[in-house]
C-alpha cells in the first residue's frame, strides 16, 4: 500500500514511477512546444468553462490577453500483465478492466495458464472519496474486502481492512502535508497502534524513512540517494543501530530505470529486476533473476493509453 | 462525481510526478517487523494478508521466516478450528511462496508435503513446489503420484487422493523431467474419476513435459503385463512429439507384443487386437519402414492362413500397414498370400471380396514388380470375380 489513490486507478510499482516521471514529463513539454506553435499560428484551443471566465474578466482594451495552453497528457495504463516461469513456460496472467475512459480500474483478474480463473479484485466507487476494494476467490466467494477513504486529492487517509464476515482486521492510516506523504500508522484491529512510519523530505524528494515502535522508539530507517536528475539511485536500510540491514540500487538508461538490484548486508547482490521499456518508458518486460543471474520470472505487461486534455494559462 | 474523480484521477498524474516516488521497502519492513510481533495466530494471519497483498518479493524471507514456523509446529495439533484455521494460514504462505517463484523456500516448503495430510494444503505446497522449479523434489514427487495411482489405500481417501494427484501432476507438468513420465503416463490411466480430472491433465502433461518419450514408452510396453497399458503406451507414443522413425519402433514393439501373447478372455482379445490395429495403423501412417516390422506383419499373413486368428478387418488394417512396406521381403510376403488365396479360389472356395482385393491394392501400391506374377494370375484368372480382376489390372499399371 503506498497510501495514494494510484494503487487503485493504476496498478503500478513504485519503482516504475520514475520511468514514468521521465515519459509524461517529455510528453507534457512536448505539447508545450505544441500548444506554443498553435498559440502562434492565432488557432485558438477550446476554451473550458473556466478559461471564459478568464476571458471575459480580462477583456479589456489593451490590456494582454492570455491564451490558455492546451496541454495533452497521454496516460499509460496495463491492460495485461503475463507471467512466465524462467524456462519460457507461461504462468499466471492478470487483465485489469477500467470503465470505458479507461480512468478508473474496476477489475483485476488472475487467471492460470489454463485460463482458469485464480482470484479477482473488484473495486466500487461509492464517492469521491470512498471505495471498497473486494477480494473474490477462485469460487467467486469473497475472501476479504477494503474501505479506502480518500482526502479531496485523491490520497488515501485510511484503509480498513476486513475479512469476509466483516471482522476487522487491521487499518492503515497515512498523512500528508503540501500533497507529499509524511506519516502511515498501521493499527490492530482493536484500533491499537502498531506501527508508525515518517516520510522525510529535502525539498520535494523523500530522503530518509523513519519506522517507529507505537512508543515513539526507532526500528528502523531507510536512507534514499538521488542523481543529479531527481531520480533515486540508492535506498539503504538500517536498523536501529545504524547498521546497514540491507539495500536496493537503480540504475537507469535514457532516463529509464532499466536494473535494480538488491543487495545483502555485506554489498553482494542478491536479486536483479531488469526492466525493458518501449519508447514511452512503460516497461513491457519485467525480469527477475537471483543473484546468479538466474531467471526466476518475466512479466510481459500490455498496456493501453488515453489522452486527458488540461489547459493552463 | 464523475468529474470529481476524474479530477482526483489528473491530480493523481501530478503527484505522480513528484511525491509518490516511494519505495517498497518501508512497506516490507513494517509488515515483517509487525509479524515478528505477532503473537497468536489471528494476528499473524490478519498481518500476512497484507504481507501477500504486496506480492513483492521484499517479502520472501518473512514468508519463508512464517513457514519455517508452521513446520516447526506441525505435530501440535489442536481442536478441528485451530487446524482449520492453521492449515488456511499455511496455505496461504505456500502459495505466495509459489507464486513469488521463490526457490530458496523448496526444503521448507517440501516439509509441507511430507508431514500433511490435508489434501488442500498438501496439494497447494505441491504446487508451489512446481512454480519455483524445485526439481531437486522431482523424484520424490514421482514417488508420490505412483503410490497414488496403486489406489491400495481406503476408499474413503480416494477424494483426497484426487486432489494430492492433481497437484502432483500439475507440479510435474511444471518440472519437466523426463522420468516424471512414467507416474504421469499411469495417472493417465489410472482408477482417478473424471470428475477429477486428473487423468486428462496427465495425458496433457506427458505430452508437455517430454518431446519423444519412445524410451520410456518402450519400457511400458515391454515391461507390463496388462495389454490395455500396453495399448495406452502405445497410443501414447503415436500422439508425442517423437520422430516417425521412434513411433515406428515403438509400434514395431508393440505388434511384437500383440502377436506373442495369448488372450484368456474375449476382453483381452479385444484389447490385444486393438493393440496390433493400432501398431499398423502406426507404421502405415509414419515415413519411417523399419524392415523389423516385416516378419511380424508376415507372421499375421501365416496365423491367418493357418489358424484365422485375425478378422477380415484386421486383415484390411494389415494389408494398408502391408501397401507402404515396398521391400522384396514385405512383397514376396504379400504375393506368397495372394497365391494361396487364388489357389484356394482356383479350387472353389469362398474368398472374402475385401480381403481379396486389399491384398492386391496392396501389392500394388508398393510398386514393387516381384509383385507381377501373382496379379497377372488373378487377371487372367477364371475363377477370380471380374472385379477382383479388375483391380489385380489396376494393381499391374502401379508396378515399375
Amino acid at each position: 500500500m503506498t497510501g495514494h489513490w494510484r494503487a487503485y486507478c493504476l496498478p503500478m510499482p513504485p519503482k516504475e514511477i520514475f520511468m514514468k516521471i521521465k515519459s509524461i514529463l517529455k510528453i507534457i513539454s512536448s505539447f508545450f512546444l505544441i500548444s506554443a506553435f498553435f498559440t502562434a499560428c492565432a488557432t485558438a484551443p477550446i476554451p473550458s468553462e473556466s478559461a471564459l471566465a478568464a476571458d471575459t474578466s480580462t477583456s479589456v482594451v489593451g490590456q494582454v490577453k492570455k491564451e490558455p495552453v492546451k496541454i495533452i497528457t497521454t496516460v499509460f495504463y496495463p491492460v495485461k500483465e503475463e507471467s512466465y516461469f524462467g524456462d519460457g513456460t507461461k504462468d499466471e496472467y492478470r487483465i485489469f478492466s477500467y470503465n470505458d475512459d479507461g480512468t478508473l480500474l474496476l477489475k483485476e483478474e488472475l487467471y492460470s495458464s489454463d485460463d482458469q480463473l485464480q482470484e479477482s479484485i473488484v473495486s466500487e466507487y461509492l464517492s469521491s472519496e470512498s471505495a471498497i476494494r473486494k477480494f473474490y476467490g477462485s469460487d467467486g466467494n469473497l475472501n476479504s474486502y477494503e474501505k479506502i477513504i480518500m482526502d479531496s486529492n485523491g490520497n488515501i487517509l485510511k484503509n480498513e481492512k476486513f475479512d469476509n464476515k466483516d471482522n476487522l482486521q487491521s487499518i492503515s492510516a497515512y498523512e500528508y502535508k503540501n500533497g507529499l506523504k509524511i506519516n502511515w500508522k498501521v493499527y490492530s484491529a482493536s484500533n491499537s497502534l502498531l506501527s508508525s512510519t515518517d516520510y522525510i523530505y529535502t525539498g520535494k524528494l523523500l530522503t530518509r524513512i523513519e519506522s517507529l515502535s507505537p512508543g515513539g522508539d526507532l526500528e528502523e530507517f531507510f536512507v534514499l540517494k538521488y542523481n543529479s536528475n531527481g531520480l533515486l539511485v540508492e535506498n539503504t536500510h538500517f536498523n536501529s543501530d545504524g547498521k546497514i540491514e540491507d539495500s536496493k540500487t537503480y540504475k537507469y538508461k535514457d532516463g529509464f530505470l532499466f536494473i535494480e538490484e538488491q543487495h545483502r548486508k555485506n554489498g553482494s547482490v542478491s536479486r536483479k529486476v531488469m526492466y525493458q521499456n518501449d519508447k514511452n518508458g512503460n516497461p513491457v518486460e519485467i525480469v527477475f533473476m537471483d543473484a546468479g543471474d538466474n531467471v526466476q520470472e518475466r512479466l510481459v505487461r500490455i498496456y493501453e493509453s488515453r489522452e486527458e486534455i488540461s489547459y493552463e494559462k | 462525481m464523475k468529474n470529481k474523480l476524474l479530477k482526483f484521477i489528473t491530480i493523481l498524474i501530478v503527484l505522480m510526478l513528484v511525491t509518490s516516488i516511494l519505495p517498497a521497502n518501508e512497506v516490507s519492513a513494517v509488515w515483517t517487523r509487525l509479524f515478528r510481533h505477532a503473537s497468536s495466530l489471528s494476528q499473524k494471519s490478519n498481518i500476512m494478508a497484507n504481507i501477500i497483498e504486496q506480492h513483492d518479493r521484499d517479502m520472501i524471507s518473512v514468508l519463508m521466516e512464517a513457514l519455517d514456523e508452521q513446520v516447526s509446529n506441525l505435530e501440535n495439533t489442536g481442536d478441528v478450528t485451530v487446524r482449520l484455521k492453521t492449515a488456511e494460514y499455511t496455505k496461504m504462505i505456500v502459495k505466495e511462496l509459489g507464486r513469488l517463484k521463490a526457490n530458496e523456500s523448496a526444503p521448507l516448503i517440501i516439509q509441507i508435503v511430507e508431514n500433511v495430510d490435508e489434501p488442500f494444503l498438501k496439494g497447494e505446497a505441491i504446487i508451489a513446489l512446481g512454480k519455483i522449479g524445485a526439481s531437486q523434489y522431482t523424484n520424490k514427487l514421482n514417488l508420490l503420484l505412483r503410490n497414488l495411482n496403486f489406489n491400495i489405500g481406503d476408499i474413503q481417501d480416494q477424494r483426497k487422493n484426487e486432489i494430492v494427484a492433481y497437484a502432483l501432476v500439475l507440479a510435474l507438468e511444471r518440472l519437466k523431467q523426463p522420468e516424471s513420465y512414467s507416474p504421469l503416463f499411469f495417472a493417465s490411466t489410472g482408477w482417478y474419476s473424471s470428475g477429477s480430472g486428473v487423468r486428462a491433465k496427465a495425458g496433457e502433461a506427458m505430452l508437455n513435459i517430454i518431446d519423444d518419450p519412445t524410451e520410456q514408452l518402450m519400457n511400458i510396453l515391454v515391461d507390463n503385463n496388462a495389454y490395455d497399458i500396453k495399448l495406452a503406451a502405445l497410443s501414447a507414443g503415436s500422439k508425442s512429439r517423437a520422430n516417425d522413425k521412434n513411433k515406428s519402433v515403438l509400434a514395431v514393439a508393440a505388434l511384437k507384443e500383440g502377436l506373442l501373447a495369448s488372450p484368456k478372455n474375449p476382453t483381452e482379445s479385444i484389447q490385444l487386437k486393438s493393440l496390433r490395429v493400432l501398431a499398423l495403423n502406426v507404421l502405415e501412417l509414419s515415413t519411417s519402414k523399419p524392415e523389423e516390422a516385416v516378419p511380424y506383419m508376415t507372421k499375421m499373413l501365416v496365423q491367418y492362413r493357418t489358424d484365422r486368428l485375425y478378422d477380415i478387418d484386421e486383415m484390411v488394417d494389415l494389408f494398408e500397414a502391408f501397401a507402404t512396406f515396398s521391400s522384396d521381403e514385405s512383397v514376396k510376403a504379400q504375393t506368397e498370400f495372394l497365391a494361396y488365396l487364388t489357389d484356394r479360389k482356383e479350387n472353389g472356395r469362398v474368398i472374402d471380396l475385401r480381403i481379396s482385393k486389399s491384398s492386391i491394392i496392396a501389392i500394388g501400391n508398393t510398386g514393387n514388380p516381384l509383385g507381377f506374377e501373382q496379379l497377372t494370375n488373378v487377371e487372367y484368372s477364371d475363377s477370380w470375380e471380374n472385379s477382383v480382376k479388375r483391380e489385380a489390372k489396376n494393381a499391374l499399371s502401379k508396378l515399375k
